[in-house]
Order: structure tokens, then C-alpha cells, then sequence
């Protein structure tokens, strides 16, 4: 059994794809929803992952963990490909093109035999460069979108929604290219489970990548190489790789915290106050009167009782009662009920009588007593 | 010893007033159409009222030292939505019923005109009902006097049809509000509402409501702003006189500063987002046309209205906004170009992993087949 198993994928090379499982399924996830925000099934989800300012960040620290997977990809290829001069099985060529072909035709029953597949047939390669051509599209514009004010410093403002809408579609073509090309090849055809266990069976390995195991068999897969070789190349790749890795990480770093594009709260609150009653009001108001000054009200009648008693009771009388305090002559007149001044009987006049109760237009007890002390001197007018 | 014995006839006075309060509450009139009740014999006329109330600039001095305006224009009163409904005196003041009177308790003009609201509510029970929830109320229980009652809008007696003419509307609130009616009446709207009687321009109240007026500052009412705009400005009937694009709401949703305020109005609208909502370019009561020199979002200061929020924004940043044009070959031709490609591109990639997925999976299904038969 173990001799028909075969390793295909390393630990490091398994972990790779499973975060990027991870953080793509998380990118679709919060991302798609943003796209389709009119949707119900958007606003669903949105508002479970606790509204779209979360949304966005979970979206962000997700395009942060891939692309910090990417530059690890970068680094590791680098050595596979430098150091351990593993052969670039992954780099397309014109063969992938006919081998597209003869499959299709073979599928139509064009062909006697299906193309013979080595380490990376045409199906993974197309779906790996794939997601390179997506990573790059999705860094550039997604850099863009997070860093409009920088974008707009060296190019038009407008490659800001640009980069918004290719944002978009290529997420749209990433996430649909996904569940037809993967799912189908890797998952509904045949499960393949080799990118979890590592191994693939002899017999997965005839259906799938027979040149490659006839290369295995013939001890060709891969080149020899003498531990010296590999320390030296080490030595030589690690100073390089360093280096690289750095430039990467600074770049991840800066697309983060590039710049701060829009302030946190919004200014709403307008710059001319509300109540700003108008003066003078509209609403009818009375003219200023004269009125006579309680500490320097005197026993007399003009200027003094006369226009109090014109203030106080004259809103009223003058109609009411046929009183008039217009002048001293009406005022002593009386009304309709005789005179109301009796000039030196104070406690008999019915002004006083009528201003010790309860009137309207009552006098204070200050001007009553002004009143009174007016009428006992006789109620003089001058 | 003046002040207690006023108090004292205030005291007299409001319980009187309540006790006939009550009693008219019992008689429960709902509608601002009256009953005939048959007055009282010993009932005050309307014209017994007038013969000293129409008498020029009588003023009651009311203990705070406000002169309360007490003289009543009686043709004036006649010709007025009340006078014409037959509304008496003393169906507003029920709490003089015979002459002579006592004065108002109330101890200066706010009160008077406040308490007031209570007898209003006996005919207006509809517009007082609506009035509890708003602002006007919320910020008088709250301690501030000076928010409108309604007889600050609503003058008792000379009242008239509230917005007829509709600028009528506008001057009302400006009593109080005098600042923002200045700047509105140099908006826009304002410009035509005043020049032109234009029935096409908001008012106050199609924004801000009329008895139900929320407070304007709350996260809900600035959410639900851009609605307010959008229910003229998405109104093809309304907007082609005058060439304005009814495109508005639709680009702004589809731009990211719109697509961010349609989730914080649908999901969170108890919570601010510092997305723009169409005030924030565009101004509120200030708001002045697109083509005006002075309009904050005329190309020339764009820019620094970009700034308000994007303080370190430069000369290309507002092209970013695609300035509520739909991305076409003349307007924003990028964009346009970008979803040509991937409107091309997307059903390009997927037909042909399409086609091969499918051809796959028939010649896996005619094998299958095949092997079954044999």
C-alpha cells in the first residue's frame, strides 16, 4: 500500500491552501455582499457579521492575510525554484494549449486518447495562474480603493471607481471561476483529497498525472542535488530572500497605513444657530407709555395720579361704567354711579372702596395709599 | 404685599379655569367643527368682550414686567379662520365668564402664550396629538421655553389658511428660526419659492414636517435625509422642467459614500456614519444650484468641499466621485470601459471553462454509460 502512494503536496505547501481557502472564502464573503448591497441576501449577511464597518474590516484584515500568504508564497518558491532547483512545473507553455484542445476533443470524441498529463496538467495551471492574474488585479485596485487620496496624487481621480468596478468584476470571475473550474476538477469529478493528505494513490496518479509518475518511476522527477550544493545556494538565497521578504512586508505595511483618507465624524451641525427670534416681533406690541414712577408718585393730579389711574383703570373705563379718567374734569365727574373722587373723604370715595377689594387693574398697596393721601388733601389737579 | 395677593387671584383664577377646563373636556369636541351649545344665559357676547378689547394698545403689565398685548383687531378677528367659524371669546377663554374679569394668572408672556395650548388641544386634538412627539414639545418638557407653542405659529386671532400663500410657511418659522430662513430664502429653493411662488420648491415643512417636526439633528432624521431629497429629485415629472438629473439617488447608492449610508439607514439607524449624505456636499438650507458660481459642489470648489471630510485631498481627488453621472462613454468613460471589459471578460472565461467543463463531464457520463452496457 505505501509503496503505491505518492507525495505530492508538502505541509507548508497544504497550510498555504488552507489559508488561502480561509481568507478567499472570507474575502467572497464580506466582499460580495458590498457589491451586491441592494440585495436582500447582502443585507442578510452584512448585518450578521455586525454591519458593514465590520464587514470591511474583516474584509481588510482577510486581503491582509492573504497577500502576507503571498509574499510567503513568493519567498518559498523562490527557494524551491533557487535552492532546491525543483523543476518549474508550474510555468504554462504552448503544450498546455494543445493539451486544452485534445482534451476538448477527446471529450467530443475527436480523439482516440485524452492528453497525457504531467506534474501540473492544463486544468491546475490555468486555475493557478488564474488566481495569480486575480491577486494581482485585486492588490492593485484594492491598494487603490484603500488609498484613493495617494492614487489621485499620481494618477487621474478616476481610475479610483475604475479600480472599484475591475474590483468588482474580477471578484465576480474569481468566485464564479472557483465553483465551476475547481469544484468540478477537484471536487464533483473526482474528490481529490490530495491537498489535505499530502499523498495521492498510484492509481489517482495513472488517471492524472501519468508522465509525471512515469518520471517518478524512472527517478527523474526531480533533479539530484548534493547537500553542498544546497547549503552554498542557501547561503547565497537566504541574504536575497531576506531582502525580498522585507520589500514585501514593508509594501503589505504601507497598504495598510498609507493614509488616512477620510476623517472619523462628520461635522452635521449647522453653522447658524437655531432659534434666532426676530426682532422686533411681528406679533402686534404695545407702544411705549409713561409710567409714573412708583417711588415718586405724588399727590397731584397731573403727571402723577392722572396717569396712573389712565394706565390702571383706563383700559376699561372710558366705556365701562361710563367712567373716563382722561382728564381731571371726567375723572371727577364720576360715571354712571355718580362721582367717584369725593375730594378730603378718602374712605368715602368709590375708587378706594372699589381698589381696596378686588378689581381688575388693581392698584398697589403703594398707590393706593398714594391715592388716598390725594383725595384727603382735596384731590388737587396741580 | 402686591405680589402674594396676585398670586392669590392667580391661584382663584386657574382653578376656575381648570374646573371649566374639565367641564369642556366632559363635553369631549374632537373636531375642530363645534357643537352648538346653547350658551349660558348669564354668557359673555363676543360683543361685550370687543366693546373694551378693541380698544387701541391696552396692555396688561404681567408680574415678570411684560406688557401683555391686550387690544383685539374685532374685523380682523371677523375675517379670520376662527371669526368665520363662529369660534367665541370664551370658547378660548372658558375661564371668563362675566365681567368684570379677573386678569391672566400667568406670570409673563410664555406662559400665557404655552398654557394656551391646552385649550387649542380642545378643538386641534389631531395636531396637538401629533405635536407631543415633537421637537418643539420634547424641547419645552425639557426646561426651554422659548420652543414654539402653538400659538407662535398659529396667531388665534387672526388666524388664516397656514400656507396660503406657501411662503406664509417659511415666514412663520422664521419668527424663531430667523437665521436659517435667511439662508434658505438665499437657496435655491428659497430664491423661488420667494421670486416665483414656485409650488415646485420644499417649504419648511415638506422637509421638517408640520405638528410631528423631529429634531433634525438626531442619526435617524440625517439618515433619512437623503430620502427627503430623493422624493423631488428622483420625480422625473418634477425635475425635467428644469433639466435636473433624476439619476441622483440611483449614482449615489452605486458610489461607495451612498452604498455605505443605504446600510447605516437600513441597518443602524440609531448610529452615524461619516459617509456624505447629500447635505454634506451639497448644504442644507443653503443649498444653491449646481450651475451657481457660489454652489459647493461646482467643479471649482469641489475640491474643498472633498476636503471637509478628506482634509489631505489633491487636484485629481474629486474626480474620484463620478459627480452622480452613470459611467457611459461620455461621462466617466474609464469606468464605463472597465465594466465593458469584464461584461466581455467574465462570460468569456466562464463559457469556456463552461464548455470544457461541461464536454468533461458528458464524455465521463457517456463512458460510465458505456462501460454499464458491456
Amino acid at each position: 500500500m505505501s509503496a503505491s502512494v505518492y507525495q505530492r503536496f508538502s505541509l507548508d505547501q497544504r497550510a498555504e491552501h488552507a489559508l488561502t481557502l480561509v481568507t478567499f472564502v472570507v474575502l467572497a464573503a464580506t466582499g460580495l455582499p458590498q457589491k451586491y448591497v441592494a440585495a436582500n441576501w447582502a443585507d442578510t449577511m452584512i448585518r450578521l457579521m455586525g454591519g458593514i464597518e465590520i464587514t470591511r474590516l474583516i474584509h481588510h484584515f482577510a486581503a491582509v492575510l492573504l497577500m502576507l500568504e503571498v509574499v510567503y508564497h513568493i519567498v518559498s518558491m523562490g527557494y524551491r525554484l533557487f535552492v532546491r532547483r525543483v523543476r518549474f512545473t508550474m510555468l504554462p507553455g504552448l503544450s498546455d494549449v494543445s493539451d486544452a484542445v485534445s482534451a476538448f476533443l477527446f471529450n467530443l470524441g475527436l480523439r482516440k486518447a485524452p492528453p497525457q498529463g504531467g506534474r501540473y496538467t492544463f486544468v491546475e495551471k490555468a486555475e493557478y495562474w488564474a488566481f495569480v492574474w486575480g491577486a494581482v488585479v485585486m492588490v492593485i485596485t484594492g491598494f487603490m480603493m484603500w488609498n484613493p487620496i495617494a492614487t489621485a496624487q499620481l494618477l487621474p481621480g478616476q481610475y479610483i471607481p475604475a479600480a472599484k468596478a475591475a474590483h468588482g468584476g474580477e471578484a465576480v470571475l474569481a468566485v464564479l471561476a472557483i465553483i465551476l473550474w475547481h469544484l468540478y476538477h477537484v471536487h464533483l469529478r473526482e474528490f481529490n483529497k490530495s491537498m489535505f493528505t499530502g499523498t495521492m494513490s498510484e492509481r489517482e496518479m495513472i488517471e492524472e498525472h501519468p508522465l509525471e509518475l512515469a518520471d517518478i518511476k524512472a527517478g527523474m522527477a526531480q533533479p539530484v542535488v548534493l547537500p553542498l550544493e544546497i547549503k552554498k545556494r542557501r547561503q547565497a538565497y537566504f541574504p536575497v530572500a531576506g531582502v525580498l521578504a522585507a520589500v514585501l512586508l514593508v509594501g503589505v505595511y504601507r497598504f495598510v497605513t498609507f493614509e488616512k483618507t477620510a476623517i472619523d465624524t462628520v461635522q452635521r451641525v449647522s453653522n447658524v444657530s437655531a432659534y434666532a427670534p426676530l426682532t422686533p416681533t411681528p406679533l402686534p406690541t404695545p407702544r411705549p407709555s409713561p409710567t409714573p414712577s412708583q417711588a415718586q408718585l405724588l399727590p397731584v393730579w397731573d403727571g402723577n395720579i392722572g396717569l396712573l389711574l389712565g394706565q390702571k383703570c383706563g383700559d376699561c373705563h372710558g366705556v365701562i361704567a361710563g367712567l373716563d379718567f382722561s382728564s381731571y374734569a371726567q375723572a371727577m365727574k364720576g360715571g354712571t354711579n355718580g362721582p367717584v373722587i369725593l375730594p378730603g373723604n378718602p374712605d368715602g370715595s368709590l375708587i378706594v372702596e372699589k381698589q381696596s377689594k378686588k378689581h381688575p387693574g388693581q392698584l398697589s398697596d403703594a398707590e393706593l395709599s398714594v391715592l388716598k393721601a390725594w383725595i384727603a388733601a382735596g384731590a388737587p389737579e396741580k | 404685599m402686591v405680589r402674594p395677593l396676585f398670586i392669590r387671584i392667580g391661584m382663584v383664577a386657574g382653578a376656575a379655569m381648570l374646573l371649566l377646563l374639565g367641564l369642556s373636556f366632559s363635553g369631549a369636541q374632537a373636531a375642530p367643527s363645534r357643537q352648538e351649545a346653547t350658551p349660558a344665559p348669564d354668557a359673555l357676547t363676543d360683543q361685550q368682550c370687543l366693546e373694551c378689547h378693541t380698544q387701541p394698545d391696552q396692555t396688561l403689565a404681567l408680574p415678570s414686567g411684560e406688557a401683555l398685548y391686550l387690544t383685539i383687531d374685532g374685523q380682523a378677528f371677523a375675517d379670520s379662520l376662527h371669526g368665520k367659524g363662529n369660534v367665541g371669546c370664551t370658547d378660548c377663554h372658558s375661564g371668563i365668564t362675566a365681567y368684570p374679569h379677573d386678569p391672566l394668572a400667568e406670570k409673563n408672556l410664555r406662559e400665557v402664550t404655552i398654557n394656551f395650548s391646552a385649550t387649542c388641544r380642545q378643538c386641534h386634538s389631531d395636531q396637538a396629538a401629533k405635536n407631543l412627539d415633537s421637537v418643539h414639545q420634547q424641547t419645552r418638557e425639557a426646561g426651554n421655553e422659548n420652543a414654539a407653542a402653538c400659538a407662535d405659529c398659529h396667531n388665534p386671532h387672526y388666524t388664516q389658511p397656514p400656507a396660503e400663500p406657501r411662503s406664509r410657511i417659511a415666514n412663520t418659522c422664521g419668527r424663531c428660526h430667523s437665521d436659517i430662513a435667511r439662508q434658505y430664502r438665499g437657496s435655491v429653493h428659497g430664491t423661488q419659492l420667494t421670486d416665483e411662488n414656485n409650488p415646485d420648491v420644499p417649504v419648511c415643512t415638506d422637509c421638517h414636517g408640520v405638528h410631528t417636526i423631529a429634531d433634525p439633528r438626531t442619526s435617524q432624521f440625517l439618515l433619512k435625509s437623503p430620502e427627503l431629497c430623493a422624493g423631488c429629485h428622483t420625480n422625473k415629472g418634477r425635475m425635467d422642467k428644469y433639466g435636473i438629473n433624476t439619476d441622483v439617488l440611483n449614482t449615489y447608492v452605486a458610489d461607495f459614500h451612498g452604498t455605505t449610508w443605504t446600510l447605516f439607514e437600513e441597518q443602524t439607524p440609531d448610529q452615524l456614519t461619516n459617509k456624505p449624505l447629500c447635505i454634506d456636499c451639497h448644504g442644507v438650507h443653503n443649498i444653491k444650484a449646481v450651475t451657481d458660481q457660489n454652489s459647493s459642489v461646482i467643479r471649482q470648489n469641489l475640491l474643498t468641499t472633498c476636503q471637509k471630510c478628506h482634509p489631505s485631498a489633491t487636484a485629481n481627488f474629486p474626480e474620484a466621485w463620478l459627480s452622480h453621472y452613470a459611467p457611459s462613454p461620455q461621462h466617466n468613460a474609464l469606468v464605463y470601459y472597465v465594466n465593458v471589459f469584464y461584461g466581455i471578460f467574465i462570460p468569456g472565461v466562464l463559457g469556456s471553462m463552461g464548455l470544457f467543463v461541461v464536454s468533461d463531464a458528458g464524455r465521463r457520463i457517456y463512458n460510465r454509460v458505456k462501460r454499464g452496457r458491456k
